[in-house]
């Protein structure tokens, strides 16, 4: 290799190897937070938004919801996003207690059971509504709102339930507590409490919530229990 | 007062039987408000030698409706080392479940974790959560410490419990004796029978020692062994009982201590009571009768060591069978006794 090649080698190797907005050496931090969403443009919506960051590092965002109950008990349908991919995550950035921005996938996403059943064998449809859309996720109000923004579809909002700062890893498992609500550690609740809905599917109300659906198949299934048991022990 | 009229005799029944339901209704709630849930290590005090493996289980007790539980344990590293945890049968027993356990070897504590899959009731009464094998790395004591044990019921509810943990001793010198076991609880005076005393050596040298099995404080006999670390055997005494009188006797067995041993506190166990009696007199009412011909009879050719064993009582004169030797030994102390 020429000498002259060297240092655009390097600046190469550096540019791979470097996540794109790495800023600093300061210890990590981890954030999560859970929401209720509240509206979808100028309609009131209800669902559940769920995230997992760690500061200029990366993020996960999960969103899902819906306008109302369905009117037909074997079809259920909603609307999903989901960050793709991650290019800014800032911690008390201009105002907004979180900022997340990147590329989102946003689904309509339908579940078609056979007639007279609400769970078992389905037909899903996700129509893609918006492919690698650039957009932002950003929690005001000292850890009370949040608003999601992604081009070309409305303006999802809602409300904060919970969230969590550490400078520990936050596995996904922490789903419930005593009062009901995550309590910052995962132990025998959580596992119970998914394990409890063990097979349920979105037509389930009472059982299935996409909160502990982790890997978004929309069943409770052994995946996502073990994703619970992957963190037992886990305080943050 | 004139005689009860039949309503009279109908409402003094139905008071009655209210009182009765009532007071039982009472009796119930108060055994269960009595008996609290528990959560413990079973045995909550054990031995073993280093190099060799122990199990100890945590068991539940008066529980009701479990869907799931969570414990922790944890011990002295220097000393032991876990070497697997296995799900108990007792959530099982509910329908399929989903078992996770963590353990961290260096700081010396497990998390365990058991829940019912689906959304069904849960499992009521006491069982076995999990059994932990743990292997000896060290002489010394460690406590086997239960904590933050967590119980769920369907309604995912905290199911209050008390808990408790062990403890795990190892010493150089150490000798046991952990049962002893006569084969019979009645005996007909003059006659011969065994007593199965089991001893075991947790210390880390081969040792030599004497066992001794006792009637009341009477000596029935002695034997000395030798056993290996770690090892233990099986002791067959014979209480030949001519000589000793009609009446209940205690049976213990006891090894002497071995040099250097300190905890001696294993060295005797309580073998239970055996009654001394007229031969023939099965049941240990004191008399030789019918009913202890049935109990012969019962029992009458099959060999004592059959699928489901016979009654050890039936066999007399101890040869290990039932049959006319022993009817004859029945026969001539028929009616004796009062």
């Amino acid at each position: 290799m020429k000498k002259e090649m060297i240092p655009i080698f390097a600046f190469l190797v550096l540019t791979l190897v470097t996540p794109p907005f790495a800023q600093s050496s300061s210890p990590p931090v981890f954030v999560t937070m859970r929401g209720e969403v509240t509206s979808f443009g100028a309609n009131g919506a209800f669902g559940f938004c769920s995230v997992f960051a760690e500061i200029n590092v990366t993020a996960q965002a999960l969103l899902a919801w819906t306008f109302g109950g369905p009117t037909i008990p074997e079809i259920i349908n909603f609307y999903a996003a989901e960050l793709t991919n991650t290019t800014a995550v800032k911690l008390n950035f201009e105002q907004q207690d979180l900022y997340i921005q990147g590329l989102w996938n946003v689904y309509n996403v339908t579940l078609i059971f056979e007639p007279g059943h609400t769970q078992g064998s389905y037909t899903l449809t996700k129509e893609l509504l918006v492919n690698g859309g650039p957009g932002s996720l950003s929690v005001t109000g000292n850890w009370t709102d949040f608003t999601v923004n992604i081009l070309s579809i409305n303006l999802v909002q809602g409300k904060v339930t919970f969230y969590g700062i550490s400078g520990i890893h936050i596995p996904p498992g922490d789903v419930w507590g005593p009062d009901g609500k995550p309590d910052r550690k995962i132990d025998a609740r959580d596992l119970y409490h998914v394990a409890k809905a063990y097979g349920s599917m979105p037509s389930q109300a009472s059982l299935y919530a996409f909160g502990i659906d982790f890997n978004f198949d929309f069943t409770i299934d052994i995946y996502d229990v073990t994703t619970v048991a992957a963190g037992l022990g886990t305080t943050y | 007062m004139g005689k009860p009229t039949l309503t009279n005799r109908m409402l003094h029944l139905r008071l009655l039987l209210f009182v009765i339901i009532a007071s039982g209704s009472l009796l119930i709630v108060h055994s269960y408000q009595t008996e609290a849930t528990t959560v413990s290590v079973f045995p909550s005090s054990i031995k073993a030698s280093v190099g060799h493996d122990f199990s100890v289980s945590v068991n539940v007790t008066n529980v009701s409706d479990l869907c799931a539980w969570e414990f922790k344990l944890n011990w002295t590293t220097t000393i032991l080392n876990v070497v697997s945890v296995n799900e108990g049968s007792f959530l099982k027993s509910g329908g399929t479940t989903f078992f996770a356990y963590n353990v961290n070897s260096t700081e010396g504590h497990i998390i365990v974790d058991c829940t019912l899959l689906g959304n069904i009731s849960g499992v009521s009464g006491n069982g076995v959560l999990a059994n932990v094998i743990f292997n000896v790395n060290n002489l010394g004591q460690s406590p086997l410490n239960l904590y933050e044990a967590l119980l769920l019921n369907s309604s995912e509810q905290t199911i209050p419990a008390q808990i408790s943990g062990g403890q795990f001793s190892s010493y150089a010198h150490d000798i046991a004796v952990t049962a002893a076991t006569p084969v019979k609880s009645i005996i007909g005076q003059g006659f011969r029978m065994n007593i199965v005393v089991t001893v075991a050596n947790y210390g880390i040298y081969s040792e030599s020692f004497n066992t001794t099995t006792y009637a009341n404080t009477t000596v029935i006999q002695r034997q000395t062994v030798t056993l290996l670390s770690g090892g233990s055997a099986q002791l067959v005494f014979t209480w030949n009982t001519s000589g000793f009188a009609r009446g209940n006797y205690i049976i213990n067995a006891t090894a002497s201590p071995v040099p250097g041993e300190t905890d001696t506190t294993d060295n005797a166990v309580f073998g239970g009571i055996v009654k001394v009696t007229i031969p023939g007199d099965l049941n240990g009412d004191g008399k030789v009768g019918t009913k202890d011909l049935q109990i012969l009879g019962i029992n009458w050719l099959p060999p004592l060591n059959t699928i489901p064993p016979g009654d050890p009582r039936a066999d007399i004169n101890g040869d290990g069978k039932v049959g006319t030797k022993d009817l004859q030994i029945l026969s001539v102390n028929w009616g004796l006794g009062t």
